[in-house]
Formats: structure tokens, sequence, C-alpha cells
């Protein structure tokens, strides 16, 4: 019962932190935090393919960068101007699309399916630079995104009104996550993760089972990819780039691998982290990568995992009692 | 718009760039078939093996010496890896090892950004090697002639090791089963180690072999290392000619689609691979099962 009550009492407080401490503090914590929940979305679907997938992908990235895009080139050449047609269309193309990788990705095994991944996220990133530059800018990226009208009264041009906005959707986002992971299909998910031959030998068609798990976790980084142009107003090949997909493993990793709250304190982690070293040294990827090294060899179960070991740490004479 | 005498020329580049990927890929596929591991910092041992190398070239003048250096600085970043790094995670089975590599790569990669800097350098062909010879109506540089015979010398000795030898034999005794290997009395781990330490080798010696025609820069690495891997995955593993001959096929198609379609270059290997992988799932000359 006492495990329930301080359940909630952690999600008050941190509703409560989230919606009226945050916009007190200054101006860049609002910003920093606006993108660390933008990118814990795009994390917590890496951790959904990984950690409950168990599909190691370096073509995540090709989701967030292709739904960045469609938004930006959707917006900057007056195609559509409606945002929920504009969404609804990107979410779309993105379900299509990773269908169509998926069907072929998830046939194959382990590092086969890395590869594969790889392979489609680099074709991708190749379509962004050269063959429609007219329309995708290569290498310099498209300006001029705007913010979106929602059609409501409160307009999102206003720094705070969008981190609203991002706040509502990352709840929904990682809302669903959870009753993914919690449903059945979920389950029979970690199920083809740990053992994938039982898994066909019960019955289970294990094919169909990753492929919408992929597809669900492409999803859910278009999402993702959606709010991050809203955000920056401009998006880059980059976003496309499987760098940016390995980032998220690695922010997966830090957080903690197939735990909830891992893909979210591993952006906040990665982030903050990144926002503080960039002001010293351009070696961001040397220090990143030495805080994995790190984390794989002392430090497995990431922050969350660390955090775990510290409570049992802490409540151990409290132990005897339950 | 292609001549034959310019399709010959393309063809040897094609040879070259192949051979210099068969330095890579042979020691990539045989650790990822002695240890189920993925080494994605190898292609980091290849660009500090050129950065070494060159400033070995620098300092002495001599290209040899600099060959051994870049080949040795190679060799002691894999004994570095396998030894303090990986030989903690062989028992993850999943994938922290290959993320580990990736950490390893990022971490060389900035290294040798703050240690040689991020302007593009080039190596000088060595005099007795700058040379040209005629090969069907046009001048072809010697020096990747050369490349390409060490490359068919190399894959004749790594062979002939590998199928006539005790300590080849005694590799593809731990490539075939371990435990078995190890009940026999095989130090596996110090089999581990040599191997990675020669693949590592290997690739810090391509790396400043490569240097005169691929430059030295940082990004290479990453850019070598992905060629490699699309060439572990199209040849599949277990077969060191089915490697060469993949090496040398997608070396070939990388020149040809540079030359052909310079725009979507980049899009060649991995298009073919997509195509491989689709047809056959382990690969060209893979002998499957082992993924």
């Amino acid at each position: 019962m006492s495990d329930l009550r301080s359940k909630i009492l952690f999600y008050l407080g941190l509703a409560v932190f989230m919606v009226l401490c945050i916009p007190l503090l200054p101006r860049y914590v609002l910003t920093l935090t606006t993108s660390i929940l933008i990118y814990s979305i795009y994390v917590s679907s890496v951790n959904l393919l990984t950690g409950y997938g168990g599909l190691i992908s370096l073509g995540q990235g090709m989701f967030w960068g292709t739904s960045a895009y469609l938004v930006a080139v959707l917006t900057t050449l007056n195609i559509l101007k409606n945002f929920y047609l504009t969404t609804l269309l990107t979410l779309l193309s993105i379900i299509v699309l990773s269908a169509c990788f998926g069907a072929l990705a998830v046939r194959v095994k382990r590092l086969y399916f890395m590869i594969l991944t790889f392979a489609f996220g680099h074709i991708m990133w190749c379509i962004a630079m050269y063959p429609i530059q007219s329309i995708t800018h290569g290498f310099d990226g498209i300006r001029g995104i705007v913010r979106p009208d929602l059609g409501l009264p409160w307009s999102l041009e206003n720094d705070l009104t969008f981190y609203y906005f991002v706040l509502i959707v990352g709840g929904i986002c990682f809302y669903l996550i959870y009753r993914i992971i919690k449903s059945p299909y979920g389950l029979a998910m970690i199920g083809v993760r740990d053992n994938e031959h039982r898994m066909l030998a019960l019955g289970y068609n294990t094919f169909l089972y990753k492929l919408i798990c992929y597809v669900l976790s492409a999803v859910i980084a278009g999402i993702g990819g959606i709010l991050f142009a809203y955000f920056n107003l401009y998006v880059n090949p980059s976003e496309l780039h499987w760098l940016w997909s390995g980032d998220a493993l690695m922010m997966t990793f830090i957080g903690g691998i197939g735990t909830f709250w891992g893909p979210v304190l591993g952006a906040l982690v990665y982030t903050g982290l990144r926002y503080w070293v960039s002001a010293y040294t351009m070696y961001w990827f040397g220090i990143e990568g030495i805080i994995f090294i790190l984390v794989v060899l002392f430090f497995r179960g990431g922050v969350v995992g660390f955090l775990d070991q510290l409570k049992r740490r802490l409540t151990d004479g409290g132990a005897a009692h339950r | 718009m292609l001549n034959v005498a310019m399709a010959i020329s393309q063809l040897l580049n094609g040879l070259a760039f192949g051979m210099l990927l068969f330095l890579l890929a042979a020691g990539l596929s045989l650790m990822f078939g002695l240890m189920g591991i993925v080494n994605l910092a190898h292609g980091s041992y290849f660009m500090v093996g050129a950065f070494s190398g060159l400033t070995a070239l620098e300092a002495t003048g001599s290209f040899l010496l600099a060959i051994l250096v870049g080949s040795l600085s190679g060799t002691f970043l894999g004994f570095l890896t396998e030894r303090f790094f990986l030989r903690r995670v062989y028992s993850l089975r999943h994938h922290e090892p290959i993320l580990l590599t990736f950490a390893l790569s990022l971490v060389l990669s900035d290294l040798s950004l703050f240690l040689w800097s991020g302007t593009p350098r080039w190596v000088q062909v060595p005099e007795y090697l700058s040379f040209t010879l005629n090969i069907a109506g046009n001048f072809y540089p010697a020096y990747r002639l050369a490349i390409i015979l060490g490359g068919i010398i190399i894959f004749v000795a790594i062979y002939l090791f590998q199928e006539k030898t005790l300590w080849g034999a005694i590799v593809r005794a731990g490539v075939d089963d371990k435990e078995m290997a190890t009940g026999l009395g095989i130090n596996i781990p110090l089999v581990f180690t040599i191997v990675f330490c020669f693949g590592a080798f290997l690739a810090g010696f391509g790396g400043f072999v490569g240097s005169p025609i691929l430059g030295v820069f940082v990004g290479l690495d990453i850019e070598i290392i992905m060629l490699a891997l699309a060439v572990v995955i199209v040849g599949g593993i277990g077969s060191l000619p089915g490697c060469l001959v993949t090496c040398l096929f997608l070396g070939i198609a990388d020149t040809f689609g540079k030359v052909l379609w310079p725009a979507y270059s980049s899009l060649t290997i991995y298009a073919i691979l997509v195509m491989v992988l689709l047809v056959r799932p382990t690969g060209l000359f893979g002998k499957g099962g082992t993924n």
C-alpha cells in the first residue's frame, strides 16, 4: 500500500515540478528542458526497440529525421498549412516507411539487422543530401519553419506555451509506451527478445511482433522529430545521420536500457552534460565515449541501475520489515 | 563516356581499393567469426595507423619505417582494446560489446583530432614507387599496382597460415567450437588476443599503405569501417577467399559508382548490401548459422 502511495506522490511531485517550477527558472533552463523532453521521446523509442524488442538499430535517426524533414518541407513550401493534417500525413508516411523497411530488416538477426538499418538510414541521409537538393538544400538544411497554429487561443510562438505543448505530447507518448510495455503484446515482445525460438515454438508469429515493435518505435521517434522541427525551426541532414542513431543508443544505455525511466534520465544526463561540456571543449564525442565506456564497464544498469542500487543500500535496514 | 583505357584504369583503382578493404575486412571477419564481436573501432586502427605512420614519415623520411610504425600503433591499440575493454564484456551476449567498440572509436576519433588536427593530409608515395607504368595505352601509377600485388601476397600468406599451420588450425578450432578447443588444452583467451592484435596490425598497415590514395583525415575511420562491415555482411562469415572476392567486387563497384553516378556514389555499396541480404541473409559466401 505504501508503495502505491509513494508512487502517486512521486508522479504528483514530478508533475508539479514540471508544470510549475521549470517555468520559474531562468529562460535557458526552459529551452534546455524542452529539448531534453523532445530527446527523451526519441530515446524512449530506441529503448522500446532495443530494450524491450532486443533489436539494435543504427537507423532510428532515419525516422526522427524524415519526419522533421517532412514537416519542414510541408510547412516551408506552403503545401499544408494545417498542423493536424501535417502531423497526420507525416506520421502516416513514417508508418509506411517503417513498415516497408521493417519487413525487410527484422528478418535478419542482430549484427545483420544493425547494418541493414544503418544502410537504410544512410540511403535516407543521401537522399536528403543530394538528389532532391532543390527541396532539401543538401548540407545546409531547411530554415524558416514556423511554430504551428493549433487553432487554440494560445500561440506556440511563446516558448512557455511551446514547453507546455511539448510536455503534454511527451506525457501522452510516455503513457503510450507504458501501456505498450504492460500490454500482452509488450510482454510477448519481451519474450521474443529473451528467447525467440521458444516463442516461435509456442506459436507466436515473432516476425509480426518484431515488425510491430519496429513500426511503433518509428512512430514515436517520428513524433519526436515533428516536435524537434517545430522547436528548432531548422533541420539539417545530421538529424538523419547514423551518428545521431548511435547517440540515441548511448543515451539509452547511459540512462539504463530496458527500464521505463532510463531514456529520460539518459537524455537528461546527455543533454545537460553536452550543454555544460561544450562551453569548455570541442571534444564532446570523446567525452561521450568515455562516459559510455565507464557505464558499460562499471555501471551496467546505467543511471537507473545506479539509483536502484543506492536505494537498496539505503533501505537495507528496512528490508527486514517487509 | 567510359572508354576502354579509362575503364581499365578504374578497374585497377577498384582493385587497389578492394585490397585496402581486404586488409580491414580480413581481420574484422576473423574476429567476428572467433569472438562473435563486431569491432567498430577497427576503422580507428586504420586511421590512427595512417596518422602515426605519417608522423613517423615526417620525422625519419623512411617509408618502410613509417609502415612499421603505422602497423605497430594499430596493433598496440588492438591489444589495448582486447585486453582491457572487450575481455570484460565477452560474457554479455548482446549489445554492450558492439557499443563499447563504438564508444572507443568515438574516443579515438577525438583523440586523433586533438593530436593531428582536422586538416586532411596526404602522404607522398616513396620515390622508388612514384613512377607510372603503361597499361593498355594509359599511364598507371606503380604504387597502386604495388598495393594490388601486396594484397595478393598477404591473402596467400594468411590463407596458407590458416589452412596449413598448427596455429591456423588452432584458430579454426576456436571459430568452430570454443568449448571443445578449450577442453583440448588450447588457451582460448590467448588466441583471442593474438587474433585481435593481428587484425589490428593489418588495419594499421592498411591505413598507412592506403594513405597516399585515400588521404589521412579524421572521419576516415567511420567511412572505412562502414565499408568493411558491408563487406563482412555481403561476403558472409567464415571464408577468407569469399572475403577477398567480396572486397574486390565492392571496391570495383564503389570506384565505378564514383565515376558513373557521382552524386549517388555512397549509395552503391549499400544498395548492393540491401539486395544481397534480401536474397541471401547469410551473405554470398557465408556458411550460415554463425549469427
